[in-house]
């Protein structure tokens, strides 16, 4: 994935959930969002179908007891 | 070498037996436990906190009912057994850290983990808690907090981890049991490079309450020892639902112990054993690749079987991991990043960065590698990978050499046991000493889900024909 797109993507989504950046860190954020970016772009480019459901299912919770 | 130090240095199932047989107390054990830990944990840093008061009552309360000739204590199946715990489990009255500084300021747990329940049970003595990587976000326990645990075999080297004390009090002869977790290779990594016996049951096999999560969908709790008839009865001791852990599936009860003399029918007889070619091979050094030829030719295993795609699941477990353990930590992440671990500050963060997408992807790619696995179980019971790439590296290792790549040190030790974590196979891993030079390397023993019975007769079996063994590391 293209640096500024990283650069770019890192600094408006941590803006959006209110997570500060400092300047010390953002190298290594920045280097590790590319790492995932490219192993997201392994999984990405994976062929599913709609039967494919996530891995997690949720657990409905009984009331204690019943 | 007191008789309680040489029980101590022995299988804890032989330990146990000593003390039915009222050869000697469970607080002479206790205490020979206690001096071997204070003479080696200034080198090896294992253990984060000793419960000493604790573990003198309850070997106390053992030593009465004994002496009261109290049946029921006598048939305890981990009678006077000292053990540990990675710090990420809930010991009552004591703060649980997970490795962090952050959690210094946590309340301190007001009841045991359910597993540490379940140990105290069966009669074993918890001796204290072990090192981690913060949060179990690693896989060689460098904490920069708490100081490196060093790996007993070779003081320069890691321990492995994220379950790296588990590993190192277990090799260095402190403690014959531990407890640890895995999530994508943290009971497997350390048991490789500590060479002991470590199992990962099956995912939603045995109840996580009471610990301290890292990635609720992906972790996995279970034993280390220096045998695999310990492994299966601390693994049998812990059986059980637990309704409060959403993960934890209801199944029958199915222990392990009795069937271990059942071995594999044989050296590789009756049980179909194959190897994990492609990635499994490809991704590993050629000690590693030994390894695995040691054991699979012990066991007589020709076949090689290769699961499609592993790259995609290795890739979706980390994603999941990545995202849902930055969730996790978030507020923290926003109102301290200085106070945590400055090896994985910055995974976390970025993890708290990823589009949504890319996750529910990676969850479906899970599920699709799930199925397709499955299906290679319909030609073999049982496969056999190395559960590291390599040997133990230096502390302090930034890059290794593997595959003609050159790939980062530290995320590199997980390579071989994420993509078998990820869809939550049972997995002994057992230690082969002579592939490498000086130092064990283990080697993954993988089974259908359910099936740990499997995995701990195939390790018995290679264990009592000499093939694999976990010696207690020179530390004098």
């Amino acid at each position: 994935m293209d640096k500024d797109f990283i650069t770019c993507h890192v600094v408006s989504t941590a803006t959006l959930i209110g997570l500060p950046i400092d300047d010390e860190y953002r190298a290594g954020v920045e280097r590790y969002f590319g790492i995932a970016a490219n192993l997201a772009a392994l999984v990405m480019a994976h062929p599913l179908t709609a039967a494919d459901e996530p891995a997690e299912v949720f657990v409905p919770v009984s009331p204690e007891g019943s | 070498m007191s008789r309680a130090s040489e029980l101590l240095a022995g299988p804890a199932f032989a330990l146990a037996d000593a003390l039915r047989g009222r050869e000697l107390r469970v607080t002479d054990i206790v205490e020979a436990s206690v001096q071997r830990i204070q003479a080696t944990d200034e080198r090896v840093n294992a253990f984060t906190q000793l419960t000493l008061s604790r573990s003198m009552a309850e070997a106390a309360a053992l030593d009465d009912r004994l002496a009261a000739g109290d049946a029921t204590a006598l048939a305890l199946p981990l009678l006077g057994v000292p053990y540990a715990v990675k710090n990420l489990f809930d010991i009552e009255g004591h703060t649980t850290l997970a490795g962090s500084k952050i959690e210094r300021g946590a309340a301190p747990a007001s009841a045991d983990a359910v597993l540490v329940q379940r140990m105290k049970a069966a009669g074993a003595v918890l001796l204290g808690a072990l090192n981690m990587d913060e949060y179990a976000y690693g896989f060689t326990t460098e904490n920069t907090h708490y100081g490196p645990c060093r790996n007993p075999h070779d003081l320069a080297r890691i321990a492995g981890g994220s379950s790296g004390g588990s590993a190192a009090a277990v090799a260095a002869g402190q403690v014959p049991l531990t407890l640890g977790s895995d999530t994508n290779g943290s009971i497997r990594v350390p048991s490789s490079l500590c060479g002991v016996f470590g199992l990962k049951p099956t995912f939603g096999r045995l109840p996580r309450t009471g610990s301290y999560p890292f990635v609720a969908s992906l972790d996995h709790l279970g034993p280390f020892g220096r045998s695999t008839r310990d492994l299966a009865l601390a693994y049998d001791a812990m059986l059980g639902h637990d309704a409060h852990d959403p993960s934890c599936v209801k199944r029958p009860h199915e222990p392990t112990s009795a069937g271990l003399a059942l071995g594999s029918g044989g050296l590789g007889g009756g049980v179909r054993i194959g190897v994990l070619g492609g990635w499994f091979r490809e991704m590993a050094t050629p000690e590693a690749r030994a390894a695995v030829d040691r054991v699979a030719q012990a066991l007589g295993a020709v076949r090689v079987i290769e699961w499609p795609e592993v790259a995609r699941a290795r890739a979706a477990a980390f994603l999941i991991t990545n995202a849902e353990s930055s969730a996790l930590h978030l507020p923290d992440l926003k109102a301290r990043p200085q106070d945590f671990e400055p090896l994985s500050r910055d995974r976390f963060l970025a993890g708290a960065l990823l589009p949504a997408a890319w996750l529910m992807q990676a969850q479906r790619v899970r599920r699709w590698f799930a199925r397709e696995v499955a299906a290679s179980f319909a030609d073999v019971d049982l496969l056999l990978a190395p559960a590291t790439p390599c040997a133990a590296p230096l502390i302090g290792t930034e890059w290794l050499d593997i595959a003609g790549q050159r790939l980062p040190a530290r995320a590199s030790m997980g390579l071989l046991t994420q993509p078998v974590s990820c869809i939550g196979l049972p997995v002994c891993t057992v230690p082969v000493w002579g592939a490498d030079a000086s130092l064990p390397i283990g080697v993954q023993l993988i089974a259908a889900p359910w099936r740990e019975d499997l995995v701990l007769r195939c390790a018995h079996t290679l264990e009592t024909a000499g093939v694999v063994h976990a010696p207690v590391a020179v530390l004098e």
